[in-house]
């Protein structure tokens, strides 16, 4: 469980990153806090003749709200995510959901702009992202582009990042005045990888639901907005009730895979209460904004 | 009939300091295994080594064609690429061979030659500068490989056409048993009902927190091989080494550093531990290979994995009459040296009456051949499985007869005045509380509470289940079972040896090494008990062949009653030499003699002493004052056997509270009670220790925990910690814990095994709590583990659809 022979490239700027990125790359694989990608690099699931190191490239970290966005750093770590006021102020459904990413341990090093990159569609943050329609932000030598999350991700571990660009950002809207959110997952034990994600937002208006945004994770290859289960939530009144017939809804329009440890309509079950609970902490926090 | 005549064995032993032992003395190895400080064989560096890494094989079942190396040899940094081929002459295949009649022999070269059998199996070592370049190298070799069709199932393996799994071989088993004892008929046609039910143990696997490894290096001089092993069993290793390489065992020495965990995995010799010095030997250079986490996963070795059938015939009143069990074992490609693959299916058939009192009982079954990793010994060897199928049965028949699971068996456990037992299984069982442990169970636990508390919760939606399990099991199994097993080592003793330095201080050489148990600590307080010198004066020390004395080592939780018993014999004679030498020193006769904190005095004669540090001076710097007959000598031995009976058994009860999600199935532990029994306690702190360690062991096998194949191709599934769930501190509760202290009647100081009975009892207390709590949604019968959220679900559709078929007896 050793990896291949690679060349370890460590930039100090952004500039110089993108450079030693365009020289070669399809030969490059990037490295940022390394959480998925050192394991798979070890039992030689990924291998690469450069790894381009962004841990020491300055300005890829840290959070500000610009404008109605919050700009996450690539290289943010997930624990400061979770623990920022800026993203708890302007993006709490960020702040909650990342507390379920691993262990502290992981939080500590993971990025969100690696976990956005390495595109895992139980991994939380992607789920997030899906939801609140964030934007990717990539920037190769050729220069930046954004895109939204739900074009960004094209597959189970698979992006649209052409191979010279680098995620340096990701923008999430910021929360609505008074609008709701949950996020639940499944996850078999504390800390480990979640079987189904959810992540929801919902504005509202006397009472009535507007707005909602709703994603899961784990039921395809990638998370997914549910547009019946948004308009299922038009213009009614959020209630434990329309929770659980969101959710059977949710079950019902996804497709999930089979696989030897989780079989399809289990997963499917998953989506339903995992969609219900979020929908349901959403519903707690209404209460306590009342 | 065994000779039960010496049913107490008076071992005159005398403790001098009573309060060292029930001492929760603070480990003495821990200051170096916390801080960082702990030796283990991945730190062993030594001039000129090389790194190993092993081909294994991609397939289940196939042919090898060819094996080739070229490109491997050619990368830059290798040193050499051994096939099987290279190995065939120069060692010898592994065949365990249990003295069955049914027995069918298994060889299992130490690289793959002909043919591989599951995948993971070592079919070539590359060895090279470091284990980057090896790996690389290992990329680079090419098998050509014919594939065959794999046995996947134990059914497969029992159909009468199967092809032979082994040369030779006439069916698909290993071995298989059957044993009888009492009018099984009979009582089955009087009882009032009978239930037959199917219990399935999912197969896992031991995974210690520090894989296996080895280190070998041949000293040219004396042709000595050192090999840094990460073993239980240092001397096991040794003469199973030695006989496989063709090398004198008095030329190998094994040392076995800092151990990171064995719970049985380490205890067996494996094709690598002889490989790695092979290479050793063959180059002249000394090499090193550290399992990583996927070979442990895949090719170490897995165990559970039993199917049982159980039938028990009960009456109205509650009483169990007698069992029949019919036990399924999937034993994987090869038998494992040295307990061979009879060890699950023997123990099971022996263990399944458990400590109630059948009347008749009628064991059998098979040890299945199946192309997956060879079985073997993990905590808890068939007693988890076992374990498991009974108390499930006795918790249905309780649920069939409307009776407290807990008053059910109460009635029909064997009384602590029934001693010695002997089981219709084959066992005598020495001594025990198994009502006691009940009764203080369901004290501790105020069951009457609980009910109330699960009644109201029921209001709320809330599904909450009680379980409960007891049991008692083997541990330091005496010549009986290996000598009825026929194994080609006769487990059944273990030696110490004790000496005494001109300081008065003491070293305690011993084999039973030390995986996490604390034996450096435990140890020394059985000789400060009885010699009564300071605990710090106690050194103690194993995993070394060159300064241990050969045994056994340490598994079946035989290390306090085996080689702490010898240590106490060996002190025992230490001690007598000592009271004749003060009797000299004092002018008194040696039954005169008292011995109280280090001192000598004449009984009613306080004011004369001599210091038991005064003797040593005496005897090892001015043995001129010897006396006539002495000789300058401080050094015991003793070599232990377990003799009477058949092992010294204790007892345990477990009670868990679980909380069932309705919606998912997901189970959580709320509360954890375990009453356990292994006799008179050295140190309660490291016993709980255990207990703990065991309950989350067991929590794995019932909750998370499954190595998991692929039936159609062969392949494992669960090959990294992403597939395979170990339970974390989180998954862990509480566990509330008593000890009861009944000493076995036969072992010094009446110390039983106290490992495995937190492991042993977990997954049948947790199964009955899931069952009970999923009682809440209709009939349903929890009959197979892991109970992962989706197994739990299942039970809850079917339950409501009213699907399930319930566990209903024959009507009479």
């Amino acid at each position: 469980m050793k990896p291949a022979q690679f060349q370890l490239l460590q930039p100090t700027t952004r500039a110089e990153a993108l450079a030693v990125l365009a020289e070669q790359p399809d030969e490059t694989v990037i490295l940022a806090g390394g959480q998925s990608l050192v394991p798979l690099m070890n039992m030689r699931f990924v291998t690469a003749e450069r790894i381009l190191d962004l841990n020491r490239v300055s300005g890829l970290g840290g959070v500000e709200v610009r404008g109605d966005r919050l700009v996450v750093g690539a290289m943010t770590r997930h624990r400061e995510a979770e623990l920022s006021p800026v993203v708890l102020d302007a993006c709490p459904l960020l702040a909650h959901a990342e507390r379920h990413v691993g262990y502290v341990s992981i939080r500590n090093r993971g990025t969100v702009g690696g976990t956005i990159a390495h595109a895992d569609t139980v991994a939380q943050v992607p789920c997030v992202a899906v939801a609140l329609d964030a934007r990717i932000v990539l920037e190769s030598v050729r220069g930046r582009r954004e895109l939204a999350a739900g074009d960004f991700f094209v597959g189970n571990l698979m992006n649209a990042r052409e191979p010279d660009e680098a995620v340096t950002e990701v923008h999430f809207p910021v929360r609505p005045v008074g609008s709701l959110f949950g996020f639940a997952e499944f996850a078999r034990k504390v800390g480990d990888f979640p079987l189904v994600t959810a992540a929801v937002r919902l504005e509202q208006g006397a009472g009535l639901s507007r707005s909602a945004r709703i994603a899961v994770g784990g039921a395809g290859p990638t998370p997914v907005r549910l547009a019946e289960c948004e308009s299922a939530l038009e213009g009614r009144e959020l209630t434990g009730a329309l929770a659980e017939e969101v959710g059977r809804l949710a079950a019902e329009s996804v497709s999930p895979a089979d696989s030897p440890f989780v079989s399809t309509d289990y997963r499917r079950n998953l989506v339903r209460v995992v969609v219900r609970r979020a929908l349901e902490q959403a519903l707690d926090c209404g209460e306590e904004l009342r | 009939m065994r000779d039960l005549s010496a049913y107490s064995v008076d071992h005159g032993i005398e403790i001098a300091s009573p309060n060292m032992l029930g001492a929760s003395v603070k480990r003495v190895e821990d200051p170096r295994l916390i801080g960082g400080h702990g030796r283990y064989v991945t730190d062993v560096e030594r001039p000129g080594m090389l790194h190993a890494t092993f081909v294994r094989s991609p397939e289940a079942h196939a042919l090898i064609r060819a094996v080739d190396t070229t490109a491997a040899r050619e990368l830059p940094g290798v040193v050499a690429v051994f096939t099987g081929e290279d190995l065939r002459e120069a060692t010898s295949a592994i065949r365990a061979d249990a003295g069955y009649p049914t027995w069918q022999t298994s060889a299992r070269p130490i690289l793959a030659v002909d043919r591989v059998r599951f995948v993971g199996e070592p079919m070539a070592m590359v060895v090279a500068v470091d284990r980057y370049v090896a790996e690389d190298a290992a990329s680079l070799v090419m098998l050509d490989l014919e594939s065959l069709p794999p046995i996947m199932t134990v059914d497969q393996g029992l159909a009468p056409d199967v092809e032979p799994f082994h040369d030779g071989w006439e069916t698909g088993c290993y071995v298989t048993r059957s044993k009888e004892s009492g009018d099984v008929d009979g009582l089955f046609a009087q009882a009032d009902h009978t239930l037959k039910l199917r219990m399935t143990t999912q197969r896992y696997a031991a995974v210690p927190m520090e894989g296996r490894a080895v280190v070998a290096e041949l000293d040219p001089h004396d042709e000595v091989l050192t090999i840094w092993d990460s073993t239980q069993v240092p001397h096991l290793a040794r003469t199973g080494i030695s006989q496989h390489l063709g090398h004198p065992e008095h030329r190998v020495r094994i040392i076995a550093p800092d151990v990171g965990g064995g719970f049985g995995l380490k205890c067996m010799v494996f094709p690598e531990e002889i490989a790695i010095p092979f290479a050793a030997r063959a180059l002249r250079r000394p090499v090193k290979w550290v399992e990583d986490r996927v070979e442990n996963l895949t090719a170490s070795a897995h165990a559970r994995d039993a199917r049982d059938d159980l039938e028990i015939a009960f009456n109205d009143d509650g009483e169990l009459l007698a069992l029949k069990a019919h036990v399924v074992i999937d034993s994987g490609a090869y038998s494992v040296w040295p307990y061979t693959a009879s060890m699950e299916l023997g123990t099971a058939v022996n263990q399944m009456p458990g400590p109630y009192r059948f009347r008749a009982y009628r064991g059998e079954g098979a040890a299945v051949a199946t192309n997956k990793t060879p079985h073997g010994p993990f905590r808890g060897v068939s007693r988890v499985a076992a374990t498991f199928a009974l108390e499930r049965v006795v918790d249905e028949v309780a649920r069939f007869l409307d009776m407290d699971p807990i008053e059910l068996r109460k009635r029909n456990l064997i009384r602590s005045d029934e001693f010695p037992w002997e089981s219709p299984g084959g066992y005598v069982f020495d001594s025990g509380s198994y009502i006691e442990s009940l009764e203080k169970l369901a004290e501790m636990s105020d069951v009457a509470e609980l009910r109330r508390r699960q009644r109201d919760l029921r209001e709320q939606g809330r599904y909450i289940g009680i379980g409960v399990s007891c049991f008692n099991e083997q541990t330091a199994h005496s010549f009986a079972e290996y000598a009825e097993r026929g194994t080609p080592v006769v487990v059944g003793y273990d030696k110490a040896h004790v000496r005494m330095d001109a300081d008065g201080k003491v070293t305690v050489f011993v084999d039973t090494h030390a995986q996490g148990q604390g034996h450096e600590t435990s140890y020394a307080q059985l000789v400060a008990a009885q010699l009564s010198i300071p605990f710090e004066d106690v050194r103690v020390s194993f995993g070394d062949t060159e300064t241990a004395p050969a045994g056994m080592g340490t598994f079946a939780s035989r290390s306090m009653a085996m080689g702490g018993g010898s240590i106490q014999l060996a002190t025992r004679d230490l001690k007598a030499k000592l009271v004749r030498l003060a009797a000299h020193m004092l002018e008194a006769s040696p039954e005169d003699v008292e011995l109280r904190e280090g001192m000598f005095f004449p009984a009613g004669a306080p004011a004369r002493s001599v210091s038991v540090r005064e003797i040593a001076r005496m005897v090892h710097l001015q043995s001129n004052k010897l006396p006539p007959g002495e000789d300058p000598l401080l050094e015991t031995s003793y070599s232990y056997r377990g003799d009477p009976g058949t092992g010294t058994f204790p007892n345990c009860a477990q009670l868990v509270v679980v909380d069932v999600d309705p919606d998912t199935g997901k189970v959580t532990l709320l509360d954890y009670f375990v009453v356990e029994d292994c006799g008179p306690v050295i140190n309660p702190m490291l016993v709980e220790g255990q207990i703990h360690g065991g309950v989350a062991q067991g929590i794995g096998g019932a909750l998370f925990e499954h190595s998991l194949y692929d039936e159609e191709s062969g392949q494992p599934l669960a090959t990294t910690f992403l597939d395979y769930l170990m339970p974390g501190a989180t998954d862990v509760p509480d566990i509330r814990l008593e000890h009861l202290y009944t000493p076995s009647p036969w072992t010094p100081g009446g110390v039983k095994g106290a490992a495995e009975a937190g492991t042993t009892g977990s997954p049948a207390a947790i199964a009955n709590a899931v069952a009970d709590a999923l009682r809440g949604f209709g009939d349903v019968l929890v009959d197979e583990l892991p109970l992962t959220p989706e197994r739990v679900y299942a039970h809850i559709l079917a339950a409501r659809a009213a699907q399930a078929t319930p566990a209903t007896p024959d009507p009479r």
